[in-house]
């Protein structure tokens, strides 16, 4: 089996156990408390399911005995409250300087006996010795029996008022009783394994079966005084002395000795014996009644139910075994339960008591151990495990006073109760192995009340006055009640008792918790306080036995508490609880959660960081989940409402933060694609990417830029036509065949009569005067020379005026003789200037000349009818058309101007415009362009001039212009569909 | 106001027309005057251009826009033109050489620009677009132009029956836009005698 060495104590404990059995400190780090976390109250009713069925069946036991006891307690009350509570004072004063932090009292103790730990020094003064006082009263006590020697000490005498000697012949009985039924537990442990189980009674108290009540009561005191010599040398109960002089320790010690063991029981009852009247009939009651304050209820009770609570303990002992005669009427009825005790002790044990310190070890083996198995060794052997009473009884010794002896013997009946208990857990207990476990039956019931197992005979001693012989003797509740002083009485060995988480185990004993344990035999059982219960076992179960066998409980198990500190009221209290320790009652929810801690340390992070390692700001980073489902807070921490309809009440909104310390589970970005997927997302990234991306558009060629092709076709024409223009070429050829309008002209100069005045209306713009004097030029010339009339220049433009001089020189008009026709202005030719108003000024000169322009004088006629022609220079037909529309009604009002020719010369531009005015007669003649002017100069035979002039260039210009048009539209439809063919390619 | 200038102007259109209608002496005098009054307005309208087209231009120098000197130029050129015609009359030969030596050169400069213009977009027509109109147009303006083209060799046999061919369509045509023209005076007229539209500032 493997173990785990404990790191405080160095011991081996089993490895299924979170606690270490000796020390109690946390074996596993899972277990341990670190920095910054809280401590968690943990539920050890879970450990229920998965205890053994005895464990359960004693648990059960206890609970059904407590609600029992409760009735006898409350019984008792008034007469423990009376008891001796400061007798425990001295233990419990004695205990301050003990280190009890790590190790329970109770453990220390045993662990010092075994460790031979050095103990501090007891100060003799201290009110320790009040406590043993008790013992030493008890053996002082009997010295009014022959068989008592010691005399009862001064300082105890008040505290222990007179106490009959049937009192402690009932306690000897009671021992020799239980001394003849324990043999077995004591020899059931293995010796070498357990070299503590020696108590030292095993070797030294032989259990005889007879025996007389005086020399009992001797014996048994011894112990007592030994356990207070020890625990007043070495503040703990030492190593129980082994010496051979045990027995007679036990015989040598003097009746008083005796009773002052058994007088710090009453101590523990909590009566002060100085108030007890010693006259009382019912003082043996009294005396009992240590036990109902062991049960912590202080009710007082009747004295007729003491004898009640002393029947129960005949009904132990089957037969009302031999009563000290000295003892009354009364005690003998508490006491009878002693000698029934007694004969059943001696009827079941083959082997034959052994005389000396018989009563005690039977007492003892009657504590714990199975009537089989404890029937027949009670040897010598059994005295040795015993010992450790002889520690108690030396102890005691020193102290004690006589005046408690009467108590003790009452005193000394609680550990009937050990003994009848166990007397119904061997039917249930379903093998002899499960007996082994019945100490842990003891510490389920409370673990409290193991060290101090005798003590728990009140439950047995109260059952059996409710005559429920088969009630758990481990009654938790009687110790509750205890109030201040009365804690303050308990020894430190008890109070450690009551602190102690559980008594050791040994690893044989722990292994019964594994789920693979295996039965042991019958030699591998260790100390069983199953050996104080033989006595309810049949006898036929008693195997018999060759010799008492030594128990394995540490002979320590009493020892004073040298180390331990000064009990306080919640561990007497707890002496007697029947709670569970908390490493023994949650050892599996422990494992629980740590199996379950660790499965979260592992998910969650995948780390296996061990909840040790971390820090404890570490873990408070950690989720608010981890710490408060552990933590759970109690209501008194959380905040109170204040406000609201839950104003005044704790705890009903969480106090937890919301959303503060969760933190976000990381999630992975990677994105979880497969490879058609991502593959599929690349074809369409690609699409993406060709629809966004700038396409170069199909630019069509050019051949010659704009602005190329213009300077290319302006220099050539330049080129060209300058050319011939200065070569003064005449080799284009003009046509003699005239248009009809041109002919019209021509024959409309030949009327106009002679020296007339003519009004040439010039209305055109300057860019257009090299045209039209060409055009025009041909005609003056023809009627300057054939009529040669007076001119009157009247422009309707207002550069019009501006530009009669220069028509006049173009032409030849102006010049003079030879080369033109010598035309003066204002005698020849007048310049009337511009004449405003459009066609209200073409109408209002029309009507009347002069009236419109009256600055003229006589250059202008009165009327419109002096003027024997009208020729009109235009290069628009809005103009022409003005003059057309104004002019023919008054031609048709006035018939002197009715004939007056109107010949028009326009631009080639406007000419097709006023064809239909030509064709309606409304103009006399055209000439339109270049081209009629040329033919009329040519076919009137008009000295060549501007029109001649401009000839050859004109045509020259037009083949150009026609030839670079066809040629450019060729050139530009071929290149339009092949830029068409490139777009339709393109698409 | 707005009745007077508008019975001011029915009335003016009335006696006009009137007396175009019935050449009466009253109505003639009274049709004369108006439109003695309308030429002289006219006149004045000519020298408000002129203003205004020295303030423009003026106001472009002093807010140095884009152009300020060629406007600066114009003004100058209209003061020393405005001015020496004022002083020697248009028949000196100084005001004859501003115009003969600026005016018409530009000008005609602009319409040669015109020609090698007309002939490049006649060249681009079919890149553009090359349709039935686009070639019947050029073949129009072709055929327009050898008809009236000269040659060494005398005009071309034919000519003149396409010319005249050809003739008529133009002549149709601008006497279909001079019918245009007229119906349109008239239908104008007769909305400004009867008020219904008022050019003269009356809505």
């Amino acid at each position: 089996m493997p173990d785990i060495r404990c790191s405080h104590c160095g011991k081996d404990n089993p490895d299924f156990l979170d606690v270490c059995q000796f020390c109690q400190s946390p074996l596993k780090s899972e277990s341990m408390l670190h920095i910054g976390e809280k401590p968690t109250k943990k539920n050890t009713g879970e450990l229920e399911g998965i205890l053994p069925e005895w464990l359960k069946d004693a648990r059960k036991q206890a609970r059904d005995s407590a609600e029992e006891e409760a009735a006898h307690v409350a019984a008792q009350a008034n007469i423990q409250k009376e008891g001796p509570l400061d007798l425990l004072a001295g233990l419990s004063f004695q205990s301050e300087s003990a280190d009890q932090q790590d190790v329970p009292d109770w453990l220390q103790n045993i662990n010092a006996a075994a460790k031979s730990k050095p103990s501090t020094p007891v100060a003799p003064a201290q009110p320790e010795t009040d406590f043993f006082a008790q013992f030493n009263k008890s053996e002082t006590k009997p010295q009014s029996e022959p068989t008592q020697d010691n005399p009862p000490s001064p300082s105890n005498e008040p505290m222990q008022p007179s106490q009959s000697n049937v009192e402690r012949d009932e306690l000897s009985a009671w021992f020799s009783q239980a001394s003849e039924q324990t043999s077995e537990p004591f020899a059931a442990g293995d010796e070498t394994a357990q070299p503590h189980s020696d108590w030292g009674l095993s070797d030294q108290v032989s259990l005889p079966g007879d025996q007389t009540p005086a020399p009992k009561e001797a014996e048994d005191l011894s112990w007592l005084h030994d356990l207070e010599a020890t625990a007043k040398g070495t503040d703990e109960l030492k190593i129980p002395q082994q010496n051979p002089n045990r027995e007679t320790g036990f015989s040598s010690t003097s009746q008083a000795a005796g009773q002052d063991d058994l007088s710090w029981l009453n101590n523990l009852g909590a009566i002060p014996a100085p108030e007890q009247p010693a006259s009382l009939p019912s003082q043996s009651q009294e005396d009992l009644s240590w036990l109902d304050n062991l049960g912590g209820v202080s009710k007082p009770i009747p004295s007729a139910s003491s004898e009640e609570d002393l029947g129960w303990l005949n009904s132990l002992g089957a037969t009302p075994a031999q009563q000290p005669p000295s003892q009354t009427s009364v005690p003998q009825e508490d006491l009878g339960w002693l000698n029934a005790f007694k004969e059943t002790a001696e009827s079941r044990q083959p082997a034959p008591v052994q005389p000396s310190s018989s009563v005690d070890p039977s007492l003892l083996n009657n504590l714990g151990a199975t009537p089989a198995e404890q029937a027949a060794p009670h040897t010598s052997e059994s005295q040795d495990d015993l010992g450790w009473l002889n520690a108690f009884k030396e102890t005691a010794e020193s102290s004690q006073s006589e005046s408690s002896q009467p108590s003790s013997s009452d005193d000394m009946s609680w550990l009937n109760t050990l003994g009848a208990l166990p007397a119904e857990q061997p039917a249930s207990q379903p093998s002899q192995s499960q007996d082994d476990l019945s100490w842990l039956s003891n510490l389920q019931s409370g673990a409290d009340t193991l060290s101090s197992a005798p003590f728990a005979d009140q439950t047995n001693e109260e059952s059996g006055q409710t005559e429920t012989p088969h009630i758990s003797p481990f009654t938790p509740r009687r110790t509750a009640p205890l109030n201040e002083e009365e804690n303050t009485s308990i020894p430190d060995w008890l109070k450690s008792a009551t602190e102690g988480p559980s008594m050791p185990m040994g690893t044989g004993e722990l292994d019964q918790f594994r789920e693979d344990f295996k039965i042991p035999t019958q030699p591998e059982e260790a100390f069983s306080w199953k050996s104080f219960t033989q006595e309810a076992k049949p006898a036929e179960e008693q195997p018999p036995r060759s010799k008492p066998e030594p128990a394995s409980v540490d002979p320590n198990l009493f020892a004073p508490a040298g180390g331990s500190s000064v009990p306080s009221a919640d561990d007497v209290n707890s002496l007697f609880s029947m709670e569970m320790p908390d490493w023994m009652s949650q050892a599996e929810p422990a494992r629980e959660e740590n199996v379950a801690q660790d499965i979260g340390i592992h998910a969650e992070g995948g780390e296996a960081l061990a909840p040790v390692d971390l820090p404890s700001w570490v873990q408070a980073m950690r989720p608010v989940e981890a710490v408060v489902s552990n933590l759970s807070p109690s209501i008194d921490d959380q905040p109170t409402e204040r406000e609201g309809p839950l104003a005044g009440f704790k705890g009903l909104i969480p106090a937890v933060p919301v959303g503060s310390a969760r933190r976000p589970k990381p999630i992975s970005l990677k994105l979880q694609a497969s490879d058609e997927q991502q593959t599929a997302a690349a074809i369409l990234e690609q699409l993406l990417v060709g629809e966004t991306s700038p396409r170069p558009l199909v630019s069509t060629p050019v051949f010659f830029s704009q602005r190329v092709l213009r300077w290319v076709l302006a220099g050539f024409f330049i080129l060209v036509l300058g050319a011939v223009i200065g070569l003064h070429t005449e080799m284009m050829q003009v046509s003699p065949d005239l248009p009809p309008a041109v002919d019209a002209v021509s024959s409309s100069v030949e009327v106009i009569p002679e020296n007339s005045a003519v009004l040439v209306v010039v209305d055109y713009e300057p860019s257009l005067s090299g045209e039209l004097e060409a055009a025009a030029g041909p005609l003056l010339n023809h009627i300057a020379l054939l009529r040669h009339p007076g001119f009157s220049f009247i422009a309707t433009s207002p550069n019009g005026s501006g530009l009669v001089e220069k028509l006049l020189s173009n032409t030849n008009i102006s010049k003079a003789a030879p080369t033109g026709l010598g035309y003066l202005v204002g005698q020849d030719y007048y310049n009337l200037g511009y004449l405003p108003g459009g066609e209200s000024g073409v109408l209002s000169f029309v009507l009347a000349p002069r009236t419109t322009m009256p600055a003229l004088g006589d250059k202008v006629p009165d009327v419109f009818s002096g003027y024997s022609a009208v020729i009109l220079l235009t290069d628009h037909a809005d103009s022409a058309r003005v003059w057309i529309e104004q002019l023919q009604p008054v031609k048709q009002a006035n018939p002197a101007i009715a004939n007056q020719p109107l010949l028009v010369v326009s631009s080639a531009q406007a000419g097709p415009l006023l064809q239909p005015y030509v064709l309606s007669r409304q103009i006399t003649g055209l000439i339109s362009g270049v081209p009629d002017a040329a033919r009329y100069e040519h076919k009137n035979n008009v000295p060549p001039g501007i029109a001649r002039s401009y000839w050859d260039a004109f045509g020259v210009g037009i083949i150009m212009a026609v030839a670079l048009i066809v040629l450019g539209s060729l050139w530009s439809i071929f290149a339009g569909l092949r830029a068409r063919n490139a777009e339709t390619a393109q698409g | 106001m707005r009745l007077f200038a508008t019975v001011l102007a029915i009335a003016s259109g009335l006696i006009v027309l009137l007396g175009y209608f019935y050449p009466v002496e009253p109505l003639l005098n009274l049709r004369l005057q108006l439109t003695n009054w309308a030429m002289i307005i006219a006149a004045m309208a000519v020298l408000i251009g002129i203003y205004n087209l020295v303030a423009v231009q003026m106001e472009k120098i002093r807010t140095r826009q884009k152009g300020a000197a060629y406007g600066g130029l114009l003004v100058l050129s209209l003061i020393i033109t405005f001015g020496l015609g004022l002083a020697f009359g248009p028949e000196d030969a100084t005001v004859r050489t501003a115009v003969t030596a600026v005016i018409v050169p530009v000008e005609s400069s602009l319409m040669a620009i015109l020609a090698v213009t007309l002939i490049y977009a006649s060249i681009r027509l079919f890149r553009r677009r090359v349709d039935v109109m686009s070639v019947v147009f050029l073949v129009v303006a072709i055929i327009s132009l050898i008809v009236v083209v000269p040659t060494p060799f005398g005009p071309i046999p034919g000519t003149l029956a396409i010319q005249h061919f050809i003739g008529l369509f133009s002549t149709g045509g601008a006497r279909g836009l001079l019918i245009g023209i007229a119906l349109g005076s008239l239908l104008t007229g007769l909305r400004v005698i009867f008020g219904v539209d008022r050019p003269y500032g009356g809505n």
